[in-house]
């Protein structure tokens, strides 16, 4: 592998290594975003309703 | 007079040459995909279309090395024109969602929000895939923004969810890999009885394994079933635009079947949207199985590194459980980890059957299939992020 290839190589998984990890960390924190948003709606569902 | 022969012979010819023994080879694994779907009951609504669509589409060519099902850009063969209006424009992907909405009760998960976080670790397996497959591909002389875009389709195999699946390959424009890419989301997809539990099992003790956890029914409103797709997918296109067109369709879907006004309509998506989709969609999928693309090692690769992102989401899910377990003061059976996938209800199915195998009183189905509706979510999301992220850094 010439190091014009390998420098391509490192490039492609320095890259690669922020794609998963912000990845990773994005889908939890949009499931925890999720999650906020049932507590809240299940609190302002539950005076109306007067049930749950 | 003998050209006549050869013409009208042509396709018994045909398999005297190489190209032949390739589609005998397609034929076999079209057999094999038919024999699972009708004897094992293997997910057979979409091995079965997708076994005889690569059949068709491996049929001796008719024009320019091309079956008469796929046809000439000129003339398209029926399946071609499915492909171009279904797969290209990832309609048929969008109206599954729509129809899989319409069929989840995301109740579950309302009562025990806490379990959307098992849908997000179960994810887990989908980003050091794609991670592993950028490490691979350069060794295959397959460099920069095509490494990103493979590595990113085959990630999302472990997600267990075939539409995904189908959606970003098809965004990235990988018609050549979209056969293997899908056969492999769906083969595994079939085989999470089988995949899981040896993980499940390797990861946790038996104690663990008995853990019981407590079930109370609450009443959940209709106002906050009506009001969580509709704030679900707000939030999920302000933050993740890229995946509001899968997260914008399955809400949707889930709004008709909980507003409680479309009964018909919620039906319709349930039933006759499903069925006419799978339908259209395994055809279209198996017509992407040409031997000549599809007999290769590449093939082989992406089907092994499926199966790698398949164990790791599972993997990821479990051992999230196992970790939470070190806070909180109610244990959670870190099985229900595994449920976090997509598979849905059959990994909710596998993490109760093993709960079962171990002591036949304890029942943990309710809470594994709230992570297992957190898994559709979240492998939506995922999908919808790799999209974004590798977009954002191809266009760099």
């Amino acid at each position: 592998m010439s190091w014009i290839e390998q420098l391509q190589q490192m490039d492609l998984l320095a890259q690669g290594g922020f794609v998963a990890l912000s990845g990773l960390v994005i889908v939890f924190l949009v499931l925890g975003l999720f999650y906020a948003t049932i507590k809240l709606i299940d609190r302002l569902g539950r005076p109306k309703d007067g049930s749950g | 007079m003998s050209d006549v022969f050869r013409e009208l012979f042509s396709g018994i010819i045909y398999f005297g040459s190489a190209n032949g023994l390739r589609t005998l080879v397609m034929f076999v694994i079209a057999g094999v995909l038919i024999y699972l779907a009708i004897a094992k009951d293997y997910e057979p609504a979409l091995l079965l279309p997708i076994g005889f669509g690569a059949i068709l589409a491996n049929l001796p060519p008719t024009i320019e090395g091309v079956a008469a099902v796929i046809g000439q850009e000129s003339s398209p063969g029926f399946l071609k024109v499915l492909f171009d209006a279904g797969i290209a424009t990832e309609l048929f992907p969008i109206l599954i969602f729509i129809a899989v909405g319409a069929m989840i009760d995301f109740t579950p998960l309302l009562k025990n929000p806490f379990m959307i976080f098992f849908g997000a670790a179960a994810q887990f397996g989908i980003f050091i895939t794609f991670l592993i497959t950028l490490i691979i591909m350069p060794k295959l002389g397959i460099f920069s923004d095509e490494a990103m875009k493979i590595a990113a389709a085959v990630g999302i195999i472990g997600a267990a969810d075939g539409p995904t699946t189908i959606y970003v390959a098809n965004h990235f424009q990988l018609k050549d890999y979209m056969g293997p890419i899908s056969v492999a989301a769906y083969s595994y997809m079939s085989l999470v009885p089988i995949i899981q539990p040896p993980v499940i099992r390797a990861l946790t003790s038996r104690k663990e394994r008995l853990i019981r956890m407590d079930y109370t029914d609450i009443k959940v409103s209709k106002s906050v079933r009506i009001l969580f797709p509709i704030v679900i997918t707000i939030i999920a296109g302000v933050v993740v635009p890229m995946s509001a067109p899968l997260v914008g369709s399955l809400m949707f879907g889930n709004l008709i079947r909980e507003c409680g006004v479309l009964e018909k309509l919620s039906k319709s998506a349930q039933n006759e949207l499903s069925s006419l989709v799978t339908i259209l969609l395994g055809l279209t999928i198996g017509s992407t199985m040409v031997g000549e693309k599809f007999i290769q090692w590449n093939t082989a690769l992406i089907m092994l590194l499926g199966l790698f992102a398949f164990i790791f989401d599972t993997a990821g899910g479990v051992l999230f459980a196992k970790f939470m377990n070190l806070f909180l003061k109610k244990k959670v059976n870190p099985m229900i980890g595994a449920a976090g996938i997509s598979a849905f209800p059959m990994s909710a199915r596998v993490v109760q059957r093993m709960a079962k195998a171990e002591d036949p009183t304890n029942f943990i189905l309710m809470p594994a299939i709230s992570a297992n509706v957190a898994g559709q979510l979240g492998s939506i999301v995922a999908g919808g992020l790799m999209i974004q992220l590798v977009s954002m850094l191809i266009a760099r």
